[in-house]
């Protein structure tokens, strides 16, 4: 195993020299390979990884030494799979070199789904991640070698604080070339025959997703060719066997894995501590998908540069396809599911399957994920079917359960615990006791001190998750006893290279972000206007169409699918913590409530792959919508990605699986309403720009208003709570009476006192027969009449 | 459907020096034998005209709000529509007669507006329904254009 280490860490590394060269005042002076490992050699950080920094000279066709090693064969052959869309470009001749092009978002390849000859304009990424939320730009960036100095700076002192980690583990820097190489082009070459040809050839693939698909290709080739050949291996230069393997020979697996039963899962909870538990049960299930792709990523003796995706209760991880592989993932899926039958009842599965493919799948990934998907999809359909006995068995009661049962899960066969809350003493199994404390730990953690999460092999003290063998603990900082005894660190949205001292410190980006106040639901109960709760769900339409049609063919290959996916994913487990925060970033503040100091008063439930579940203030939910709608749309930068939600709203005590499906009820109006829009309030569904004039509008009346700590209210005399109550009427009567109700709200608007021209504004918007401009009016004065009701439980 | 926003900043813009609509509005209504033939847009836009053009003569709200009132009232005795009497609707008439018979100047314009239509609105309790709604909008375009009490 030592030699699959340096193999995969030089496969890692094999570029870095493009990230050097492109900061040196005479470039063309060596090869970027020579560039490369003359750094790594003079910075001493590689000092013990002699083997893995050849990887940067022994990786190109006119390397020696590609061609008398093993490693240097797939190093090489390792780089070619791993950027098929640089293959291609090569073959054409009128290419030019530029090295200061930016990198176009990957993003921009996906045509209209519903109009395929409908290419998107091209956005590019700075070439410096930002501190914030990532957006895009149109204009073509200018870089400069002062930039690549300066992210090769930032580099060096985040290598520099972990110099004592050495040698550095693939983890830290895997964390690394992420928080910096993110946006840097892997390759800089531009395609000259005309400007359409140019922009749809543009580099779009990060030297990150190219440098981590690169390490997870090669370390699957160590094993799938040392398996294969076990006597040649060591012995004997596997040329053709590498680089020309005949078509139909598979040495490669797409493993997938999917939870059913998430829905059923996480939202069939009591009101009664619905936000802990809520949290708790939905991070369980991130914890749960990351045990289970670092068990199969142990079994299967690969790294983290395998994990493809890993996100919202998905996975795919590219391994290798030998034998004792498809052993491994069985055994794993096997132990997984014999453990989640016996704790929770067959009330979730996790599927697990896996695809064969040949090197012409990294070029056309599609049919390799869309086996993948009908694989996982049939799985599905079959549910515990090997374990019916089981399901049907009747369980025996548990004696503590003679009289009640669990109040979250309602399961009868297990001890039940007291549970503590405010006002009220509750019984809980232990599972869902468990769940609970994880959502009370993950509540206390704020936005200053990052979490750490161990993985332990014993149960440690005070509150832990137990899957498999395992135990998980939360902790707000380092813990240096459990340090010392864990398997795994967790570190949570932390790209701090000092908190990386554990050589398995991982990584994680997740949607965790809660309002430091927010404990219990009733806590956003009281805040602004109205008593309400809102839960949001949010997704982004066509993924499917996305995925399967919407990039021309020819740039379906894995690295491209790959980064698009893991862009989206991004987006839902790391920006969405600062978007619905609204601190930082030019959030929606409808009102002028001084959001930027306070916070969101809401709770990212669950977020992550392409989705999202939020719950918390009405108001805060509401805006949180439409202010994840525009920073997605400047992110990806391309418009026929679109994004669709849905907003239910009701009182504090109203059920969450309620909250739950309502939300959904009305995201699928939203979808079915052409998507591109939110649903909301029980029959409406806007499109987004219709959303905005929504906002719009509530801003007019608002200039009629005062706006109080808690509430609007009435300014003066200008214009009378009745006002909104005829007006919310007249909107509704339009829907029949269409115009004939235009000399009623000729009368209504007369009474309106204020400025001339916030009256001639609101006599514009009202005095019109467009049906759209009306039902603008409606929700909008709905609304406002909400922010006008005043706080107070005796008001809800 | 015709955008009405336009049609109102026109409209407001004009009105000093417009000449008197009344006129043109009656004609307009002349041919329609039965008020429920005319469309709905007709009927706010002829609402607009009539209740701007009172606005500018000088008509308090009062002064026609007593008969929006009693017809009002007619309305509720038809029990929608199935006690319809064309009898009824023709006896406003002389009602509106006496009324400007008392307010020449400014109630008369009204009057020759409605006088027609009170004629296209015996035929059907739909046509009285449209009456109803042509004089609930001069009222309140009267009221729009800043005519008071
Ligand atoms: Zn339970």
């Amino acid at each position: 195993m030592e030699n699959f280490n340096s193999i995969v860490k030089g496969a890692l590394i094999h570029d870095i020299g493009k990230l050097i060269q492109r900061a040196q005042p005479n470039p063309s002076d060596k090869k970027h390979g020579q560039w490369g490992y003359d750094w790594l050699q003079e910075s001493k950080f590689f000092e013990e990884d002699a083997l893995s920094i050849r990887a940067t000279i022994t990786h190109h066709k006119d390397d020696e030494d590609v061609f008398t090693s093993n490693y240097g064969l797939i190093w090489y052959e390792s780089d070619n799979l791993a950027s098929f869309e640089r293959k291609q470009e090569e073959d054409n001749e009128k290419g030019r070199w530029d090295m200061f092009t930016p990198l176009a978002s990957p993003f921009f390849k996906v045509r209209n789904p519903n109009n395929l000859t409908e290419y998107a304009e091209i956005s590019y990424l700075p070439v410096k991640k930002s501190e914030g939320v990532e957006s895009v730009s149109f204009n073509k960036p200018d870089i400069t070698s002062k930039d690549y100095e300066s992210i090769i700076k930032g580099l060096k002192n985040d290598l520099e604080l972990a110099r004592g980690y050495r040698p550095y583990s693939i983890n830290l820097l895997l964390m690394l070339f992420e928080k910096h190489l993110s946006n840097v082009p892997s390759i800089t070459r531009e395609v000259m025959r005309g400007r359409e040809e140019q922009l749809q050839k543009h580099p779009d693939i990060s030297l990150f997703n190219h440098s981590k698909l690169t390490a997870a290709i090669a370390g699957s080739m160590y094993h799938f060719y040392r398996e294969t050949y076990p006597d040649k291996w060591n012995n004997e230069l596997l040329k053709d066997e590498i680089l020309k393997p005949s078509p139909d020979q598979k040495p490669y697996l797409l493993i997938g894995g999917d939870i059913s039963g998430v829905q059923r899962f996480i939202y069939t909870i009591s009101s009664k501590g619905a936000l802990r538990s809520l949290k708790g049960r939905s991070f369980y299930l991130e914890l749960l998908s990351e045990h289970v792709v670092s068990e199969l990523i142990e079994a299967l003796q690969l790294t983290r540069c395998n994990i493809i995706f890993l996100g919202g209760g998905h996975f795919y991880i590219l391994s290798y396809n030998t034998k004792s592989a498809l052993e491994a993932i069985d055994k794993v899926r096997k132990k997984i599911n014999d453990f989640l039958f016996d704790e929770f009842k067959g009330s979730f599965q996790l599927h697990i399957d896996y695809v064969p493919f040949s090197k012409e799948g990294l070029k056309n990934a599609v049919p390799v994920w869309q086996g993948l998907s009908r694989k996982l999809e049939a799985l599905k359909k079959k549910k515990w079917e090997d374990r019916l006995f089981d399901v049907l068995k009747v369980e025996c009661q548990h004696r503590d359960c003679d009289t009640t049962y669990c109040a979250v899960c309602f399961r009868e066969d297990l001890p039940l615990k007291d549970l503590k809350m405010v006002d009220d003493i509750i019984k809980l199994c232990e599972p869902c006791y468990n769940q609970y404390a994880l959502g009370t730990e993950l509540i206390k953690v704020s936005k200053s001190n990052h979490p750490v999460i161990y993985k332990l092999p014993d149960k440690p003290e005070g509150d832990s998750i137990k899957i498999g063998d395992w135990y998980y603990q939360i902790k707000y900082g380092w813990d240096k006893d459990l340090h010392k005894e864990a398997k795994a660190v967790y570190r949570i949205n932390d790209l701090n290279a000092k908190h990386y001292s554990h050589d398995n410190t991982i990584y994680i980006p997740t949607g965790i972000y809660q309002h430091e106040d927010l404990k219990e639901l009733s806590d956003a109960f009281n805040v602004y206007g109205m008593n309400r709760i809102a839960v949001l769900r949010m997704d982004v339409d066509n993924l499917g169409k996305i995925f399967a049609e919407a990039v021309p063919e020819e740039d379906r290959t894995f690295s491209r699918m790959a980064s698009i996916s893991k862009g989206l994913n991004q987006f839902f487990k790391y920006h969405l913590n600062d978007i619905v925060e609204g601190k930082d970033i030019d959030s929606y503040d409808i009102v002028g409530r001084d959001m930027k100091q306070t916070g969101r008063r809401l709770s990212v439930v669950y977020s992550g792959g392409d989705d999202l579940f939020i719950i918390g203030h009405w108001l805060d939910v509401l805006e949180a919508s439409y202010d994840i709608k525009r920073y997605f749309e400047k992110y990806t930068g391309n418009s026929f990605i679109t994004i669709s939600g849905g907003i239910a709203i009701n009182h504090e005590n109203y059920p969450v699986y309620q909250f739950a499906r309502d939300a959904q009820e009305s995201e699928e109006r939203a979808k079915s309403g052409g998507k591109n829009a939110i649903g909301i309030f029980t029959d409406e569904s806007l499109k987004w720009v219709i959303f905005e004039k929504v906002i719009e509008r509530i801003r007019l009346f608002k200039n009629f208003l005062k706006v109080e700590k808690d509430h609007l209210s009435i300014k003066g005399n200008s214009l009378p709570k009745t006002f909104f109550y005829r007006l919310l009427a007249l909107a509704r009567r339009f829907r029949n009476d269409k115009v004939l109700v235009l000399p009623k709200a000729a009368y209504l608007i007369s009474r309106a006192k204020g400025k001339p021209e916030d009256i001639l504004k609101i006599k514009e918007v009202i005095m019109t027969s467009n049906e759209q401009e009306w039902k603008v009016t409606e929700i909008a004065t709905l609304i406002t009449l909400m922010l006008m009701r005043k706080g107070g439980r005796e008001n809800a | 459907m015709p955008e009405y926003r336009q049609h109102h900043r026109h409209q407001q813009g004009q009105q000093q020096t417009q000449q008197s609509p009344v006129a043109e509005m009656k004609e307009k209504i002349k041919r329609y034998q039965q008020l429920k033939a005319m469309p709905a847009e007709e009927i706010v836009s002829i609402a607009d005209r009539i209740g701007a053009h009172l606005k500018n003569i000088g008509l308090k709200t009062t002064q026609i709000r007593k008969f929006l009132d009693g017809i009002r009232k007619i309305d509720t005795q038809f029990n929608r529509g199935k006690s319809f009497n064309k009898d009824t609707v023709i006896l406003l008439k002389p009602k509106l007669a006496y009324a400007a018979g008392r307010q020449e100047r400014t109630v008369k314009p009204l009057m020759e507006v409605l006088d027609p239509a009170i004629d296209a609105a015996k035929d059907s309790y739909e046509s009285f329904k449209k009456l109803l709604a042509l004089i609930e909008g001069i009222v309140a375009y009267h009221k729009y254009y800043g005519g008071g009490d």
